[in-house]
């Protein structure tokens, strides 16, 4: 990114919705210092926000209270370029997941259903977790909407999720062996984990059901992925 | 004491194509003011300011936190921006 021209207030590099996180990029540059005339006012910070929604883009610390007096308050808060570096670092690394948007169906030379049991042990359904994969991935066109969504988690390294990728395996219960010796298990479900589509967020929903991803915190999706052997969540 | 910082959820937001900033209607920023003694949080947690100059300060109101004054209006001023 380069250097915010002199005399820029603010700079912020902003990705339009369903733009390349890198390569397509639109610049909002805030030219002007803000000032208020003729003014008697003390703050301790000023806080940048969206004039219609209200939310809010940053706060910018003054360093203490700064106060005028029948003068003129001038705002030349701290350019964001750091904090916007920090930003993209951090999102460097991100995982992105991909899960199955619907069931598959596993079916005999006929094209009849087979035995649930079956089914469950070789079929993904909605909510499994496939693979994994880091930012910058290109997905194949199959994979999106609608058979798949793409869950991007900002921060997270792809190799922490591979754990919730493991199958669901039974424990073996008889003196079954393999011939090496070890003991035979079946593999129940190729998941032991999936996202509890049904009970996610209803922005998270809309999100992945009208787009095909979605980016958000492991702390905020964590505990809507679930073990289907205990019922417990992610950590 | 605030922390400088951006909106967690503003990042979230732009992550998912929520900021519409290429769009024929530019959004419009404003800057407002906190004054000193301030009893809510300020850094990346805070997401919408909410009713400013009115309401208990929290993480999407700055309410009486907004600074008052001769020659302050309510809600700050608006940011000249190119897009």
């Amino acid at each position: 990114m380069k250097p915010p021209a002199p005399g820029t207030l603010l700079e912020v590099q902003l990705w339009p919705r369903g733009g390349d996180l890198y390569s397509t990029t639109a610049t909002a540059t805030f030219t002007s210092p803000v000032t208020w005339a003729t003014a008697t006012i003390s703050a301790i910070c000023a806080v940048v926000y969206e004039s219609v929604s209200k939310d809010v883009v940053g706060v910018f610390d003054f360093g203490g209270t700064v106060s005028s007096t029948a003068g003129t308050f001038t705002v030349t808060c701290p350019l964001l370029e750091p904090l916007l570096h920090s930003f993209r670092y951090r999102r460097g690394i991100m995982a992105e997941i991909l899960i199955k948007a619907v069931d598959s169906v596993v079916t005999d030379e006929h094209g009849d259903p087979v035995d649930p049991a079956i089914d469950t042990a070789h079929s993904f359904k909605q909510g499994h977790p496939v693979v994994v994969m880091p930012d910058g991935h290109e997905w194949g066109s199959d994979e999106g909407l609608p058979k798949f969504y793409i869950l991007k988690i900002p921060g997270m390294d792809p190799t922490d999720f591979h754990p919730y990728l493991a199958a669901h395996t039974d424990t073996p219960v008889t003196a079954s062996t393999k011939p090496d010796g070890s003991a035979r298990s079946s593999t129940l479900c190729p998941r032991l984990w999936r996202l509890d589509i049904s009970n996610i967020p209803a922005d998270v929903k809309r999100s992945l059901t009208t787009t095909g991803t979605h980016s958000t915190t492991w702390e905020s999706i964590k505990t809507h992925i679930k073990n289907r052997k205990d019922g417990s969540t992610a950590s | 004491m605030p922390t400088t910082s951006l909106s967690t959820q503003f990042k979230m937001d732009s992550l998912n194509g929520k900021v519409n900033i290429a769009g024929t209607s530019p959004l419009t920023y404003k800057m407002l003011l906190v004054k000193s003694g301030a009893s809510g949080t300020y850094n990346n947690t805070l997401t919408n300011v909410g009713t400013p100059g009115s309401g208990t300060p929290s993480a999407t109101n700055v309410g009486t936190d907004e600074t008052t004054g001769t020659g302050y209006t309510s809600g700050g001023a608006t940011l000249a921006s190119g897009w």
